[in-house]
């Protein structure tokens, strides 16, 4: 038997949900994650390549762009957020 | 002696003489029996008219011999012969469905008169479409509009009585307007044969009269081809009447008034006169325009589905009158096409409505939620109709609005092609209201248990349903015949 | 020997299958035997057709070419019966027989669509699309699903009969029903451009996407995603190759799908963004128009129905097994549904383009398309939303869901083993594709001479996708969901739903009442009208006494009278 699809979790108080954003992942991931990324970023220096508009070959070009990349869209998409959400109540009443 | 040189004079008195031998029959299922054996006799007898005149071209038959212009004269020519089989058609499809029908929704004593009345009412209708004299017209037009009146007041419940009385004062005020124009115009020409107005009214262009003659005539006939704002008398005749008399007249007498809208337009005085100098093809663009919004508007919020479709036809007669007043072969071909496409899907429709009411006895959107489980062929038989009337392709609709969309767009009109299609959007939502309400709500609580409708009332059901379908997908026949008709039309009036 | 595709159109045999399940009423060995099938036989049948013109048929004036080989269609037509093979086999538990029978129909449509060789026989499979995928919307009988499922039918039928319009258009002007690269220069091509677009999900009236998708079933929404957006693609790809235009449609489409995914709670709206996202993606490369990007295009959208489709299972199981479609209320269930929760990351890494998936072979076609092309407007922005969806959908969505904290306090189990082995066998159709492009370039109109796979490309690629990576954990709290729905275009027709309802007191047609939403758009005064004039006791719908229809009559016969005079 399939599952109703309405929503039947339990609804908490947004302050209640899920604590530990904050908190940091063990160490040795850390250590294996940072080691990772060093190897990437410094990988461009030994492969050899033809940028396509001059700044793509940059040193770590990729990399600095993934980066800031990720950042900016979070952040647009929070101030477009600040327009555009509405509780998940919005619609109920029609 | 052979009968086929007068097959023209049989096709009208046959149903003629049937109607008194009816009303002797008076026992409800011989009436029934006889009246369907005439409406498939006709129905033979336009399929061998048709024939003639596609092999041996237009013919006139003078009525006992007395030669036109002082004898009544029929004539017979492609348009003619087309609209004869459809209403033929139409009257024997509606035939074989009526019985069981009927005796849910009309009183046993008097059923014998409805199929009476019926009778009389398809032979004015074959009537008007034969006849080539414009006062004989009216006489036919009074034959099936007073049988029209009698069948829908045969609907059970006063408002039955009230929405006759209704269509009686407004449809004779029709035809009152439609007989003064027809004065004014013999006062001119001295002639009521069609043929002979045609040569003679050229050369009382001009006059004043004629103007007003022909005010009268657009009035009167667009009053009984409820053309929107005129349709007033319509929904109520349609929702009141039994579901047999609803399906019969919405496919076949709003038809032919459009018939006769076209004859007098294009035969009679021309179509010239009407490009030259008076917006009339403006005036009923116009109208038609606003009948395809306006009706189907209506239709979305009516609970009362027989009302509902009554609406939906204003609408569809909108695209009918659309077709004709683009004053093009392509566009007459389209209306006349669509004129036979709709009587398919609006016959359709309002014969599963029948079906729903001979069970449920209803038609109340309300009452027919989950519906769909009990019944699953009536309501399917409903949703070939529906797709066919919004113009989903592979039915019969899609081909009109493509032809229709076709003749705007060679008219370089291409913003009338967008309105048709977004205007077919509104459909979506009446039919739509349906399906929902019968496939996807469950049944009320304490709802009384239906059954399937029984197989006489499917079979001719199914029967138009597969039309439907069929005449969407092999268009050699109905667009072979509307083009043919069209193009006979605009070559007899010199536009070709 | 006379080829199978001469005697009934691939889709058709989809189609055969999904109403013979309806007629069987989806008896469990009917099922069993259909589901897997009638795809099977279609991609038998998909393969048969050669690269010509097998099935044609008279049709009003013209000759219409129901069945037309071609790369192309046999690329997409492949993907689109792989498809339903999937789908039928991950909805093998489905009880309701409807949503199969018109998913298989839905499915056979795409099919259709891929082999028309004309515009009418095109029109018709697509409008066969548009009924059986709002019945597969309707079939999950939510009232959600009821109203939104219309609001996507007249969606559909909208761009169904833009494109109606256009063609017929077309044929007046050219008298050619023939389906040919043409670029949107009058009002016949404006027209079929617009009517496809409506269907690609593009501006303005893109929240379909959003609004329907996520209001079907757990398992109606594997077949949803797959099909209607990318015939689209293809129709493009056929009708409007390197129309410069679908470049900047493309990337709003982009743009919108990221944002709006990074805003929602609803699981697989989420996903239905990221639809919108990554058909931005084909769009581009349609524009574009060279040879490598119109490979690119249609690659993209044969990989993108793999994972999108895997991504969909795994969130299709989570509502199975849970019930609950908000993020808010999951979180830590890749302990107890560890196959589910893999197969999801496999999804959400392959979206983001990780090498070693399907999204990775195909995207890195289209950035290499503009890069050569040297479009610099276009390559940023991609590489940008490459790595803004590794974000959004790369690690925010199996985060939501399989990790982080319980909020639902539930700890299910993966699903049954139909639904398991079906996400298993599209997780590794996704790996296999990553790991071999070359049998997926093969099937490319023009195989392409290109290895994703040189060491820069996969560096660069990891080093985009892993820094992103590195933003997201160091936002991560911003990207904690909440209990919010975003505005969109579909306000404009739903909002005031409220205020009618309140206003006009229309109980009476309750039983349409999901149909009157329609008409609650942003021309509140002219809706108000409509109402007042059309409404049960408007001044149209109003029987009128017979004294004052007959004075209507009159004043009628008035104008007319000063019409014809003047």
């Amino acid at each position: 038997m399939s599952k109703t699809p309405e929503t039947t979790g339990p609804r908490k108080s947004p302050g209640q949900e899920d604590s530990g954003g904050l908190s940091l992942p063990p160490l040795p991931w850390l250590i294996g994650a940072a080691v990772v990324l060093a190897v990437l970023v410094g990988a461009d220096a030994v492969i050899d390549f033809k940028p396509h508009f001059g700044v793509d070959g940059i040193f770590g070009f990729h990399a600095a762009y993934g980066l800031l990349s990720g950042l900016f869209v979070v952040i647009v998409a929070k101030i477009a957020g600040i327009f555009l959400k509405r509780t998940d109540t919005y619609y109920d009443a029609d | 002696m052979t009968l086929l040189p007068h097959l023209a004079a049989l096709q009208v008195v046959i149903p003629l003489l049937a109607a008194p031998i009816c009303i002797m029959l008076r026992r409800p299922g011989l009436a029934w029996g006889f009246a369907t054996l005439v409406s498939l006799t006709d129905f033979v007898i336009s399929l061998g008219l048709l024939w003639q005149v596609q092999t041996d071209g237009p013919f006139s038959y003078a009525i006992g011999n007395w030669a036109a212009p002082w004898g009544i004269e029929y004539r017979v020519d492609a348009l003619a012969a087309y609209m004869l089989v459809i209403i033929s058609a139409m009257g024997a499809a509606v035939m074989l469905f009526a019985r069981r029908s009927i005796e849910a929704e009309i009183e046993h004593a008097r059923i014998y008169l409805f199929y009476t009345c019926y009778l009389l009412c398809l032979t004015g209708l074959l009537g008007m479409v034969i006849t080539g004299d414009a006062f004989n017209l009216f006489v036919f037009l009074e034959i099936s509009a007073l049988s029209s009146y009698a069948m829908i007041a045969l609907g059970r419940g006063r408002r039955a009585l009230t929405a006759a009385y209704h269509y009686l004062i407004l449809g004779t005020v029709g035809a009152t307007f439609y007989v003064i124009g027809v004065g004014l115009v013999y006062s001119l020409t001295g002639t009521l044969n069609m043929a002979d107005l045609s040569r003679l009214l050229p050369q009382a262009a001009g006059y004043r009269t004629l103007e007003v003659a022909l005010a009268f005539i657009t009035v009167g006939v667009a009053l009984k081809l409820a053309l929107f704002p005129l349709h007033k008398w319509l929904p109520d005749a349609y929702s009141y009447a039994p579901s047999v008399v609803s399906a019969f007249l919405a496919s076949t007498a709003t038809k032919v008034a459009l018939y006769v809208l076209i004859r007098l337009f294009f035969t009679v005085f021309g179509a010239s006169y009407l490009t030259e100098g008076i917006p009339v093809a403006e005036v009923l663009l116009v109208t038609a325009i606003a009948a395809m919004f306006s009706g189907s508007a209506v239709a979305i919020w009516q609970a009362d589905l027989k009302r509902s479709l009554a609406y939906s036809s204003v609408a569809q007669i909108g695209y009918m009158v659309l077709g004709v007043a683009l004053i093009s072969a392509a566009g007459m071909a389209a209306g006349l096409l669509h004129l036979f496409n709709h009587a398919l899907m609006k016959a359709c429709l309002f014969l599963a409505l029948g079906a729903v009411f001979y069970r449920l006895k209803s038609v109340n959107i309300r009452d027919m939620e989950g519906i769909a489980r009990q019944m699953p062929l009536t309501m399917g038989a409903f949703v070939v109709g529906g797709l066919s009337l919004i113009g989903v392709p592979l039915t019969a609709g899609f081909i009109s609005k493509w032809y229709l969309m076709l003749a705007s767009f060679q008219d370089g009109r291409w913003w009338l092609a967008v309105l048709i299609v977004l205007s077919s959007l509104l459909a979506v939502v009446y039919v739509w209201r349906v399906v929902e309400a019968a496939y996807l709500r469950p049944r009320p609580h304490g709802a009384p248990a239906v059954r399937e409708a029984p197989m006489s009332l499917l079979a001719p059901l199914w029967g138009l349903a597969l039309a439907n379908i069929w005449f969407g997908l092999d268009t050699s026949y109905s667009y072979g015949a509307a083009q043919w008709a069209a193009e006979a039309l605009f070559r007899a009036g010199g536009l070709l | 020997m006379t080829q199978i595709s001469a005697l009934v159109p691939p889709g058709v045999i989809l189609m055969i299958g999904g109403l013979l399940l309806a007629l069987l009423r989806g008896a469990p060995a009917a099922r069993a035997v259909i589901l897997p099938l009638a795809p099977l036989v279609t991609l038998w049948a998909v393969w048969q057709v050669p690269d010509a013109v097998v099935m044609s048929a008279a049709f009003l004036d013209y000759r219409l070419d129901i069945v037309e080989g071609g790369a192309l269609s046999r690329l997409f037509a492949t993907i689109f019966a792989i498809m339903a093979f999937l789908g039928g086999l991950y909805a093998m538990k489905r009880d309701s027989v409807m949503e199969l029978a018109a998913a298989f129909i839905y499915a056979g449509g795409a099919v259709g669509v891929c082999f028309a060789g004309d515009l009418v026989t095109l029109f018709v499979f697509w409008e066969v699309m548009a009924i059986a995928s709002a019945t597969v919307i309707w079939a999950n009988r939510t009232e959600g699903s009821f109203a939104a499922g219309m609001r996507y039918l007249f969606i559909h039928l909208l761009g169904g009969v833009l494109l109606m319009a256009g063609i017929a258009a077309w044929v007046m002007e050219t008298g050619s029903l023939e389906l040919e690269a043409m670029a949107p220069a009058d009002v016949a091509t404006w027209l079929m451009l617009a009517g496809v677009l409506v269907n690609a999900g593009a501006p303005p009236l893109w929240a379909w996407v959003g609004d329907a998708y996520p209001e079907a079933s757990w398992s109606g929404t594997v077949f949803l995603s797959a099909f209607t957006t990318k015939t689209a693609v293809y129709v493009v790809l056929v009708l409007f190759p390197g129309v410069a235009l679908l470049t900047w449609i493309g990337l709003a489409m982009i743009v919108y799908g990221i944002i709006y995914a990074l805003l929602d709670n609803d699981i697989r709206r989420i996903l239905a963004y990221s639809i919108v996202n990554q058909v931005g993606f084909m769009l581009v490369a349609a524009g574009i128009g060279t040879e490598m990007a119109l490979n690119g295009a249609a690659a993209h959208a044969f990989a993108h129905i793999i994972y999108k489709a895997l991504l969909l299972m795994s969130a299709g199981a989570v509502l199975y097994q849970t019930g609950i479609r908000k993020a808010t209320d999951l979180g830590g269930l890749a302990k107890t549904m560890p196959i589910t929760a893999i197969c999801g990351i496999i999804g959400a890494f392959a979206i983001a383009g990780f090498p070693a998936t399907s999204g990775y072979v195909s995207k890195s076609l289209i950035t290499t398309a503009a890069a050569d092309a040297h479009l610099a407007w276009v390559w940023f922005p991609l590489e940008t939303a490459s790595a803004a969806t590794f974000v959004y959908l790369g690690l925010r969505w199996p985060w939501l869901i399989f990790f982080g904290k319980n909020n639902s306090g539930l700890t299910p189990k993966d699903p049954p083993p139909t639904m398991t082995a079906a996400m298993v066998l599209t997780a590794v159709l996704c790996i296999g594709v990553g790991i071999w492009p070359s049998a997926l370039y093969g099937l490319l109109p023009v195989p392409p001479d290109y290895s994703p796979y040189s060491v820069y490309k996969v560096v660069h690629q990891l080093q985009l996708l892993l820094f992103a990576g590195l933003a997201f954990f160091a936002l991560k709290p911003l990207l904690r969901p909440k209990r919010t729905v975003t505005l969109d275009f579909d306000w404009f027709y739903r909002r005031f739903g409220t205020f009618l309802a309140a206003e006009f007191g229309m109980r009476g047609v309750r039983a349409g009442g999901s149909v009157l939403d329609i008409f609650q758009g942003g021309l509140r005064r002219f809706v108000t009208f409509v109402e007042t004039h059309h409404g049960p006791g408007g001044l149209l719908a109003r029987t009128w006494a017979t004294s004052t229809a007959v004075f209507g009559v009159v004043l009628l016969l008035l104008i007319y009278l000063i019409i014809y005079f003047v």
